[in-house]
């Protein structure tokens, strides 16, 4: 049994013409918070797709626990996986609670019913997450914020070892990016969830991130500790801008700072 | 040859009074004599208020409802008519007529295509602005819309001096009020109540104001939908039970339209119970045209046959007209 | 979370009230002991009240039940194409269902002879069917079923029937045509017994199938992806929806025409009193639009002088503002 709880191994997928990935190779331990950087349109959300088996390579391995997704039944790889995207849907007026309470489907199916298990859990996934003032108000009413925390929080109901997490910070402002990375931290720590985070938050994943993985045309360009995968060189080739990177004295992890353009 | 003097002659009277005087006699009585017909010109007033003048008889008519093309047969003036609309089917020979189109869409191309001198249309399912069209185009237009009998026989009237047929039409129109007053039923006792339904399903009833309204009160008859405003109201099973009309006729278009025997089982109506249910050519009802006289006869008939199985046995004979 | 146990307990209660008061109502001479003793099945006195008891239990009653089973069919339907379209301006019709009805009906109206009256159901349903198919079928791609292409479809079908009908209503003899308008205007004096009892089975068997779907119409809400990664068998789901919402729907027109707005808002007035989550959703949009339907119905026969009045018209007549002070009541938000 593998130690790694998510593995790609050269992994392809072409949109219609165009290929997007050309052989990613990448692997997510147990217990890990693996951090997945790269450009826009590089390709993150495609590959966290493939995890999900809500796509499939058109050539290379991928392996969820040590076997396909597509060997798992659907409901079976929802207990294992959850995927956090972005901002739900508010057309329709859910409550919060109502919201993170699907999150149990995998373990009611259809025709279920709801045990004393599944409250448990999902007041458990409202208290990590901040949200048992907010319970009874609709999506709608929150902030993105706090929507964002919902998503996690019907994540974390959903029970999975692992996690995906689809540019979940891209409209938060700093107060709730922090706040996110610190549950994700949480997660990880107490309950031993391993976490694959596509961002863009150059600093923040600096601080929260285990190991970093920086996808470049199509590929992994490189993996490992922050202050090893965040130099200019990489930082330049993978992005085309110019950065500076220091130590942040306060907390001693990397800091990449953008050069302004003379 | 003596041309001096037979020239001289005719000049010589040429002069005189007594040949001015006979010359414009006869050159009035010949102006009278003209092809215009006897009568023309004539002027009458549609039912617009519009005043239509025709100078001479005319030759070539267009008629843009089926029961203007049965008036004109009636008049005899058939041969005039050099279109009619695709549902004008009576008599047979108006089918076989030239189309020019529908009464909702006649069609103007054809009506001018066919180059005639007057078209006779009616304000009750002709479009004004097709009317109009036609009238700036120089095409006299007479509109008639009959609300009753007597304004079936004025329209007659009216038509048949247009057409040049003004003896005709009143002769024609003399035989049917004599027949309607022959149907008539003015003091028949029982009096049934009499539904006249345009539709079966849903039922739809003909209420005041309109022709079966005036048909089946002239025959002697009590109309069933008087309690329903609009000239036709939409009835439920549960009202023609609070009704109860001991008689119903059906207006049948193309075709004979039954009512469903679900609501035919109710025997709570009179007129299911003893099978008093008559159909009747949807034309002629819906028609304002000569042959309504004939459906007042049919609907007056149905009536004293009813009246005859209902009269109190004490009665004696000779009541009513047959 | 909010009580919603006695919320739908109360709407059953008038369910069942608008139904009673039905039986009271109505031209015919029917006294209220009347028709006490009809439901309680005592012996009527002589052939008036013989005559009452027929009214009370073959015209009112399947007429009212018919009311009620068409109303919260429509409504259910109505939750349904919601969930799956993730639009709350959907409703049951929207994908070709009411315009293939129609022209199903038009059709038999048209073509069969006069006295043929059992076909139009028939017809009507079958149209409705096909339209419904039709779009499914066009709409489908390897990937699956998208909403989008579902509303694309619907529209292109629906536009193409609309067609047809315009053809058909033009070239029609007049006198076949008053019969052809007023169905599809909603009719539901054609309820008979035997009508009733032949759409129960259909009703109550739509409406379990989409109850036991509930967290299905649920996930759908998320959006694809989200329902695929939560584990819902995303396109089965879809398509027992469909398929579901929309016999549900095409039978009832079959049956009584083409009754709108009930589809549209009723599940509305219901997100308002029970919430969104679709196992309390579908039984409170059942019971209210049953309630709603028997209620217009009942309007619709008493209130005009000019006989009974197309009950399509009163429920959008009627119904409008009525949500509308609903939906303000809870803050505006749809």
């Amino acid at each position: 049994m593998s130690a790694q709880v998510l593995s790609a191994k050269g992994v392809r997928f072409r949109y219609r013409e165009k290929e997007v990935l050309s052989g990613v190779d990448l692997d997510v331990g147990d217990g890990e918070v693996a951090i997945l950087l790269g450009p826009n349109g590089v390709g993150k959300s495609t590959l966290l797709k493939i995890f999900s088996g809500l796509l499939a390579p058109h050539s290379g391995e991928v392996a969820l626990l040590g076997r396909p997704p597509a060997s798992y039944g659907r409901r079976e790889m929802a207990r294992l996986l959850s995927v956090v995207g972005q901002d739900p849907p508010v057309d329709f007026p859910m409550s919060v609670e109502e919201y993170v309470a699907l999150g149990r489907f995998p373990h009611q199916g259809l025709f279920g019913g709801s045990t004393a298990e599944d409250r448990r859990e999902a007041g458990r996934a409202l208290e990590m997450c901040g949200l048992l003032d907010l319970r009874s108000r609709t999506l709608g009413e929150l902030s993105a914020g706090e929507r964002q925390r919902g998503t996690v929080a019907r994540a974390i109901c959903q029970g999975a070892k692992v996690m995906l997490l689809d540019e979940p910070t891209a409209f938060l402002d700093i107060y709730h990016r922090v706040e996110f990375y610190e549950i994700v931290s949480r997660l990880s720590g107490e309950c031993g969830i391993s976490a694959l985070v596509a961002s863009h938050d150059l600093s923040l994943c600096a601080e929260y991130g285990e190991r970093i993985l920086l996808l470049s045309a199509g590929r992994v360009m490189a993996s490992g500790k922050p202050e090893e995968v965040l130099t200019p060189e990489n930082v330049r080739e993978a992005y085309g801008v110019e950065v500076t990177c220091d130590r942040n004295p306060a907390t001693g992890a990397v800091r990449v700072t953008p050069l302004r353009r003379r | 040859m003596r041309r001096n003097s037979s020239h001289r002659a005719n000049a010589a009277l040429a002069r005189s009074p007594v040949f001015h005087v006979l010359g414009a006699f006869l050159l009035a009585s010949w102006i009278a004599a003209l092809p215009a017909g006897a009568g023309f010109p004539v002027e009458r007033m549609d039912d617009r208020g519009t005043t239509v003048r025709l100078k001479s008889e005319p030759r070539r008519v267009v008629s843009l409802a089926p029961s203007l093309t049965e008036v004109v047969f009636l008049l005899g003036q058939e041969g005039k008519l050099v279109g009619v609309t695709r549902y004008c089917n009576y008599p047979l020979q108006a089918k076989a007529l030239p189309k020019v189109g529908g009464i909702a869409d006649p069609d103007i191309e054809r009506i001018v295509a066919a180059a005639p001198d007057l078209v006779l249309c009616t304000t009750d399912g002709n479009p004004k602005e097709k009317v109009r069209a036609l009238e700036e185009m120089g095409i006299p237009c007479f509109a008639v819309a009959p609300q009753d009998l007597s304004g079936i026989y004025a329209a007659i009237e009216r038509v048949g001096a247009l057409l040049g047929s003004g003896d005709k039409a009143h002769r024609e129109t003399g035989a049917l009020r004599a027949r309607s007053a022959r149907a008539s039923r003015k003091t028949a006792d029982p009096v049934p109540s009499v539904l006249f339904a345009v539709s079966t399903s849903p039922v739809i009833a003909a209420g005041g104001g309109t022709f079966m309204d005036e048909l089946l009160r002239l025959a002697g008859g009590k109309n069933a939908a008087s309690s329903f405003s609009g000239r036709y109201p939409r009835l439920s099973v549960e009202d023609l039970l609070a009704a109860r009309p001991d008689l119903i006729f059906v207006a049948a278009m193309e075709g004979v339209e039954k009512f469903s025997p679900e609501v035919t089982r109710w025997k709570e109506v009179p007129a299911f119970r003893d099978g008093e249910v008559f159909s009747l050519d949807g034309d002629l009802v819906t028609r304002p045209g000569p042959r309504m006289v004939e459906a007042l006869e049919g609907v007056s008939r149905a009536l004293d046959v009813w009246r005859e199985r209902h009269r109190p046995a004490a009665a004696g004979k000779g009541r009513g007209d047959r | 979370m909010r009580r919603t146990g006695p919320v739908i307990g109360l709407l059953g209660a008038a369910a069942v009230g608008a139904i009673l008061l039905s039986l009271f109502t109505g031209p015919a001479a029917v006294s209220f002991r009347q028709v006490l003793d009809a439901l309680a099945g005592r012996a009527a006195s002589g052939p008036s009240g013989e005559t009452a008891e027929r009214i009370v239990l073959s015209l009112r009653l399947p007429r009212a039940l018919l009311g009620f089973l068409v109303g919260g069919a429509l409504s259910s339907s109505g939750v349904a194409f919601q969930a799956l379209l993730r639009n709350p301006l959907a409703d049951p019709y929207i994908l070709g269902v009411s315009a293939g009805a129609a022209v199903g009906a038009l059709t038999a109206a048209l073509l069969l002879p006069g006295d043929a009256f059992l076909p139009l159901p028939f017809c009507a349903f079958l149209g409705a069917a096909l339209a419904a198919s039709a779009v499914f079928l066009l709409a489908r791609r390897r990937s699956g079923v998208s909403r989008e292409r579902l509303i694309l479809m619907g529209v292109i079908v629906g536009a193409f029937l609309n067609a047809f009908i315009m053809l058909m209503v033009a070239l029609a003899p007049p006198g076949r045509i008053p019969g052809a308008v007023y169905w599809l205007m909603g009719d539901l004096g054609l309820g008979t017994p035997r009508r009733v009892g032949v759409l129960l089975p259909y009703v109550a068997a739509g409406t379990t199938v989409l109850f036991l779907l509930s967290r299905g119409l649920d996930l759908m809400l998320l959006g694809d992806a989200a329902a695929f990664q939560a584990g819902l068998p995303v396109e089965k789901v879809k398509a027992a929806t469909y398929v579901t919402a929309s016999l549900l729907a095409g039978c009832v027109v079959a049956v009584s025409g083409l009754i709108g707005f009930v589809g549209l808002i009723v599940p509305h007035g219901a997100r308002v009193l029970v919430g969104s989550g679709h196992r309390r959703l579908v039984p409170a949009a059942f019971l209210l639009g049953a309630t709603f339907l028997v209620l217009a119905d009942i309007a619709a026969r008493s209130v005009s002088p000019s006989g009974e009045l197309p009950v399509g018209a009163v429920t959008a007549l009627s119904g409008a503002p009525f949500f509308l002070y609903l939906l303000r009541r809870d803050g505006g938000k749809p």
